[in-house]
C-alpha cells in the first residue's frame, strides 16, 4: 500500500547515514540461508531463514533462525550457538514434527583442523512447540536398547575404536535406526567383517520401543556369497525392500515384502526387465535420496537412468504393485524409442552438435505414467563454456511407452548449468507445474530480458504461460522460488521502492 | 490495511448531493506546478536560514538532507499524489488563517497541502507545509477536529521539531565518541552482532523517546493555539479518541451473504468453494517474540497517555463534548466519501477498494455506482493476475493480524481463477 510519510522518508534518509547503517548491518548479521520447509508429510509448511551473527568465542558462532508460515508471516525465531565450522544450516522436518538443522561445513575449517582431527559438527533440533534449539544426537540402538547417539568423533578416534573392536571380536557391530511415522522404529543391524557383512537383522519396534518382530538373514555369508536388503518403503501393511543376492560373485535382485505385524515374508519376487547395472543405480539413488521415487498407497514407482554395460542408454522405471507384490521393470531406449520424436538422437542421448539430454525433473502421475523433463546440455570444452538450449519434455503412458515429446525452445545459455528452476505437484498429485527461465531478446525493443516460463500439465493437457522477470529499462529483477501449492514466490528488486518486495502469486492454471 | 478502515464505520449524512459535484478537480497542472515552485522556494529559504543558525559541519549535512528531501517530495507532487481542489483547500486555509490571526508566533509562510492518502494522518514538513490526508475528512467528525489536528502540526513547526530531530541525528553521526565506538565494534572479533544490536536498539529507543516527547509538546502547545481560536476546545480530546479508535480496529463487517449476492452472475453461478478459508491451524504464532519493544521505538506515545497528560495540564478538557458538523464540513465529508475508492485505486490498493465497494453495496449505498467501481477494480485485478503481480495490490492472509471478515475476503479473492475474475470484471464493467 502506498504510504507517503514524507517525514518518515526524511528520517529514513538520516538512518541511512553511514554510522547508523553500519550498526544496523552489524546488528542483523549475514543472511546465510533462505529455503522452503516441508513438513513430515511432505506438505509445504513455510520458509526457514537463518542469519550468521558472528563469532562468540574461538569455537562457536551465533545464529538466528526465523521460521515463516506459508504466507511469509513470522511464526517463530530464536538464537543459538553453533560450531564455527558451520557456514550455515539447512532445515528439514523430522518424522516427529521437529525441525532438524543439518550443518553446512565451512570447508576452510577442514584444512585448519586437518582431516584426522576434524570432528564433523553436530546437528541441531528446533522444538517447534517452544522454539528452543538444542543439539540433536538422534537415536542409536546399542546392547538391545535405544540410546541417544554419542557425540561425533574425529576420523582418527573413530578409526582407533573400529580397530580395537575388530581386534577384539573379529568384526564390528553396525546398526542404523530409522524413526518412522507415529513413533515406530526400524533398526537394521549387521556384523561388518571388513570384506563382507553377515548376520543381518531387521527389527521393527512400536512407539514404546517394544520389539514387534525381527527378521534375520545373511547368516551364512562369506566373501563370495552374501545377501543385503535395501528398504524402499514401509507402510501400515508391509516393509518393502530390494534384496541383493550374491552367489559366487554373481548378483541377482528380488523384491522382498515383510508383513508389518509379524515380519513374515509375504513375497520374494524376482525383478525382471532391468539390467543389473540399472538396479544397482536404483539402489544407489534410493539410499541417498527420495527424489527418484514416488510412493502411493497402491504402488511404488522408481525412476532411473537405463544403464547398459557402463553407458547410459535411456530411462528405466521400476514399479512395485503393493496389492499383489509384483514388480516390473520397463525401459525407454534413447535411439529406439525416441528417434521418431527426436530424429538426431543417438543411443547415448546425444542430440546435436555435442549437446545431449540431461534429466532435470521427473513427474510421477497416479496411473503410473510419468513425464521426464530434460534439457539439452553441452559440457564445457577446453576453450568453451558449458551451454544449454531447449527443454525437452518426454511424456510416457502407464506402460512407460513414449506418448509425446515436446520441445520447448529456449535461447542458448552459456556458462550456466541449467535454466530449469523447480516444480510442484497440484490437485492432490494429479497434475504438475514446472518452471524454467530464458534470457530472450524482445522483438520490439531488442533488449534482452529474463522470461519465466510456467508450464502446467493438468488432466494430461500441457499449457504454457510466460511472464517477464527482468527489465533493464524498468530496472527490476525478479527471482522466483517455490511456494505453497498453486503459488509461486517472486522476490522483486525494483528501482521503485514500493515494488521492492517479496510476493506470493497465484498460478493461472 | 488500515488506510481503508474508516470508511467502513463512518455513517455518512444522507444529504443529497449530486455526484458530479463530488468529483475532485484533476485539471490541476498549473496549481501543482505553482505549488512545487513555492515549496522549492520555501525550502531554499529554510536552508538559507539554517546556515546562520547551525554549525558549519551540521549545516553541510542538513543542507544535503534537505535538498534530497526537496527533490523527492517535489517528485511526489509531480506524480499527482495530492489534491488541489479549491473547496477543500479553501476550507483548510480558512482554518490555518484563523490560527495565524489569533497566534502571531505562527510563521506567516506556512501552508497546507491535501494528500490523496486515505489514512487518518497528517504531518508537518520542515519548511512549514502541513500535509493533511483526505482521510481526515472521513474519520473526523467536524471542522473543530480538523482544526485540532492542524493545531498539533502547527506546533511541530513552531517548536521546529523536524529540524531538531535532524540535528539530533547529525550530531549523533558527527560525535567522535560514537564514531570511535562503531570503529572499535567493527574491529571486534567476538559478539560484534549482539553489541551492535544493543547499541542500535539504544539509539532507536532514544529516538523514540525524543519523538514521543515532541508529540506531548505539540499536543500541549497545539491546545494553547486552539484555545485562542473560534474552534471547540472540547473536540481536541475527541480528535485523539478518534485516532485511538482508528488505530485499534481491523476491517470487519462484510458478511458472507454479500458474496453470493454480488458474485452469483447469469453466466457464472456462485461457487461455495470460493469462500473456502486457508488453514493456518498448524502454526503457533504465540511463540514469536519481537526483538524490540514496539512502544519504545514508536514515534508516537499511546493515545491514552496523551489524553491523560492533556487533562492533567488543562483540567477543562476533562469534560469533552463534540460539536455537530456544520453544513460545509458535511459537504466535504461527502466529497471525501466519494473519493475513497478512486483514491485507493490511484494508490493501487485494489483489494481495499473492492472490500469497501462490497461493504457499501451491502449497506445499500449508491449500489449502481459501487458496482461500476467494482467492475473497474476487478479489471485491474484481472490484469495484475495475468501479469503475476496481484500480491502488489491485494494482501496475503496474515492470521495474527487480520479479522475473520478480512481473511474471508482475501480467501475469496485468492480462490478465484483467472477466468472467474474475467467474468466478474466483464459483468460489472458493462
Amino acid at each position: 500500500m502506498k504510504k507517503i510519510f514524507a517525514l518518515l522518508l526524511l528520517l529514513l534518509n538520516l538512518y541511512s547515514q553511514a554510522q547508523i547503517q553500519d550498526l544496523a548491518e552489524m546488528a542483523s548479521g549475514d543472511l546465510v540461508n533462505f529455503q522452503a520447509l516441508y513438513d513430515q508429510n511432505d506438505k509445504f509448511y513455510g520458509y526457514f531463514t537463518i542469519y550468521n551473527q558472528g563469532e562468540v568465542n574461538n569455537n562457536f558462532r551465533k545464529f538466528e533462525y526465523i521460521i515463516l508460515d506459508k504466507n511469509l508471516n513470522k511464526v517463530s525465531s530464536n538464537t543459538f550457538e553453533g560450531e564455527k565450522k558451520n557456514l550455515t544450516y539447512t532445515a528439514f522436518f523430522d518424522i516427529n514434527g521437529d525441525v532438524i538443522l543439518a550443518p553446512y561445513l565451512d570447508s576452510s575449517q577442514l584444512s585448519i583442523w586437518g582431516i584426522g582431527k576434524f570432528v564433523f559438527p553436530e546437528y541441531k533440533k528446533i522444538d517447534i512447540k517452544t522454539s528452543k534449539v538444542e543439539t540433536y544426537y538422534g537415536k542409536c540402538y546399542e546392547n538391545n536398547a535405544f540410546v541417544n547417539c554419542e557425540p561425533n568423533k574425529s576420523w582418527r578416534e573413530s578409526k582407533k575404536d573400529i580397530k580395537a573392536e575388530r581386534k577384539a571380536k573379529g568384526y564390528i557391530d553396525e546398526s542404523y535406526v530409522s524413526v518412522l511415522k507415529k513413533g515406530k522404529l526400524l533398526v537394521r543391524q549387521y556384523k561388518d567383517y571388513d570384506k563382507y557383512i553377515k548376520d543381518n537383522v531387521i527389527m521393527y519396534f512400536d512407539e514404546n520401543e517394544k520389539m514387534i518382530w525381527k527378521y534375520d538373514y545373511n547368516n551364512l555369508a562369506d566373501k563370495k556369497n552374501s545377501e543385503s536388503i535395501s528398504k524402499i518403503d514401509i507402510d501400515d501393511k508391509a516393509f518393502y525392500g530390494i534384496k541383493t543376492i550374491k552367489q559366487n560373485k554373481e548378483l541377482t535382485y528380488k523384491l522382498i515384502v515383510l508383513d508389518i505385524n509379524t515380519g513374515k515374508v509375504l513375497a520374494e519376487n524376482p525383478i525382471t526387465g532391468l539390467t543389473n547395472e540399472t538396479i544397482q543405480n536404483i539402489l544407489y539413488t534410493n539410499n541417498s535420496s527420495d527424489a527418484y521415487k514416488k510412493i502411493y498407497d497402491d504402488k511404488i514407482i522408481i525412476f532411473s537412468q537405463n544403464i547398459t554395460g557402463s553407458m547410459v542408454t535411456g530411462y528405466a522405471r521400476m514399479i512395485v504393485n503393493k496389492t499383489d507384490f509384483s514388480v516390473d521393470g520397463n525401459v525407454i531406449f534413447y535411439k529406439e524409442d525416441l528417434k521418431s520424436f527426436i530424429p538426431k538422437i543417438d543411443k547415448y542421448g546425444g542430440v546435436e552438435s555435442g549437446y545431449y539430454l540431461v534429466s532435470k525433473d521427473i513427474f510421477y502421475l497416479k496411473d503410473g505414467s510419468l513425464a521426464i523433463l530434460t534439457e539439452k546440455f553441452k559440457p564445457a570444452g577446453q576453450y568453451s563454456r558449458m551451454k544449454t538450449t531447449d527443454m525437452v519434455y518426454i511424456v510416457t503412458d502407464k506402460d512407460f511407452k513414449v506418448k509425446e515429446v515436446k520441445t520447448l525452445e529456449k535461447e542458448k545459455s552459456k556458462g550456466q548449468y541449467t535454466d530449469y528452476l523447480f516444480s510442484q505437484y497440484l490437485n492432490n498429485d494429479q497434475d504438475v507445474v514446472f518452471f524454467y527461465k530464458d534470457f530472450q531478446k524482445d522483438d520490439e525493443s531488442k533488449d534482452k530480458n529474463w522470461i519465466l516460463f510456467i508450464n502446467t500439465l493438468q488432466n494430461g493437457v500441457f499449457k504454457q504461460e510466460q511472464t517477464i522477470i527482468s527489465s533493464k529499462n524498468d530496472k527490476f529483477m525478479i527471482y522466483p522460488y517455490v511456494a505453497k501449492e498453486g503459488y509461486i514466490l517472486l522476490r522483486e528488486y525494483n528501482e521503485k521502492d514500493k515494488y521492492n518486495q517479496i510476493r506470493l502469486e497465484k498460478l493461472n492454471y | 490495511m488500515k488506510n481503508f478502515l474508516p470508511y467502513l464505520l463512518l455513517v455518512i449524512n444522507t444529504i443529497a448531493f449530486s455526484q458530479e459535484k463530488m468529483v475532485l478537480d484533476t485539471t490541476d497542472y498549473p496549481k501543482r506546478q505553482a505549488f512545487i515552485k513555492e515549496f522549492e522556494n520555501s525550502n531554499l529559504q529554510l536552508i538559507q536560514s539554517l546556515e546562520k543558525s547551525q554549525e558549519r559541519k551540521v549545516f553541510k549535512m542538513l543542507k544535503k538532507n534537505m535538498e534530497e528531501f526537496k527533490t523527492d517530495f517535489s517528485k511526489e507532487i509531480k506524480e499527482q499524489n495530492f489534491h488541489f481542489d479549491e473547496r477543500l483547500e479553501t476550507f483548510l486555509n480558512t482554518i490555518l488563517t484563523e490560527f495565524k490571526d489569533k497566534n502571531p508566533e505562527i510563521p506567516k509562510n506556512t501552508k497546507v497541502l491535501l494528500s490523496k492518502n486515505t489514512n487518518l494522518n497528517a504531518y508537518c514538513l520542515p519548511d512549514g507545509t502541513f500535509v493533511i490526508n483526505l482521510g481526515l475528512f472521513y474519520w473526523l467528525e467536524n471542522e473543530d477536529q480538523i482544526a485540532g489536528v492542524l493545531a498539533h502540526e502547527i506546533s511541530h513547526k513552531v517548536l521546529e521539531h523536524s529540524i531538531k530531530t535532524q540535528v539530533h541525528f547529525i550530531n549523533d553521526e558527527l560525535n567522535q565518541q560514537n564514531k570511535n565506538l562503531v570503529t572499535e565494534l567493527k574491529k571486534q572479533k567476538y559478539n560484534k552482532t549482539q553489541k551492535a544490536f544493543q547499541l542500535f536498539k539504544n539509539k532507536l529507543y532514544a529516538t523514540g523517546e525524543m519523538r514521543q516527547k515532541h508529540e506531548f509538546e505539540a499536543d500541549s502547545l497545539g491546545y494553547l493555539f486552539l484555545k485562542k481560536t473560534k474552534y471547540n476546545k472540547q473536540d481536541y480530546i475527541e480528535t485523539l479518541r478518534q485516532i485511538e479508535k482508528y488505530d485499534t480496529i481491523t476491517p470487519k463487517g462484510l458478511s458472507e451473504p454479500i458474496y453470493k449476492k454480488i458474485f452469483d452472475l447469469p453466466n457464472q453461478a456462485f461457487k461455495q468453494e470460493w469462500l473456502k478459508m486457508e488453514d493456518f491451524s498448524s502454526y503457533d504464532y504465540s511463540l514469536l517474540k519481537e526483538k524490540m519493544n514496539k512502544d519504545s521505538i514508536s514515534s508516537h506515545p499511546e493515545i491514552d497517555a496523551r489524553i491523560k497528560k492533556l487533562e492533567l495540564l488543562y483540567p477543562e478538557l476533562k469534560t469533552s463534548k463534540s460539536n455537530e458538523p456544520n453544513e460545509e464540513f458535511k459537504k466535504l465529508e461527502q466529497i471525501a466519501y466519494y473519493n475513497i475508492i478512486p483514491n485507493l485505486m490511484f494508490s493501487e490498493d485494489y483489494g481495499a477498494a473492492i472490500y469497501i465497494c462490497l461493504n457499501r453495496i451491502e449497506k445499500e449505498k449508491e449500489i449502481d455506482l459501487h458496482k461500476k467501481l467494482l467492475g473497474d477494480c476487478f479489471q485491474k485485478v484481472l490484469k495484475a493476475r495475468k501479469e503475476y503481480k496481484l500480491n502488489r495490490y491485494l494482501d496475503r492472509i496474515d492470521p495474527k493480524n487480520q479479522s475473520q471478515s478480512y481473511m474471508q475476503f482475501l480467501s475469496f479473492m485468492w480462490n478465484l481463477s483467472l477466468d472467474e475474475i474475467k467474468n466478474i470484471a466483464d459483468f460489472y464493467s458493462k
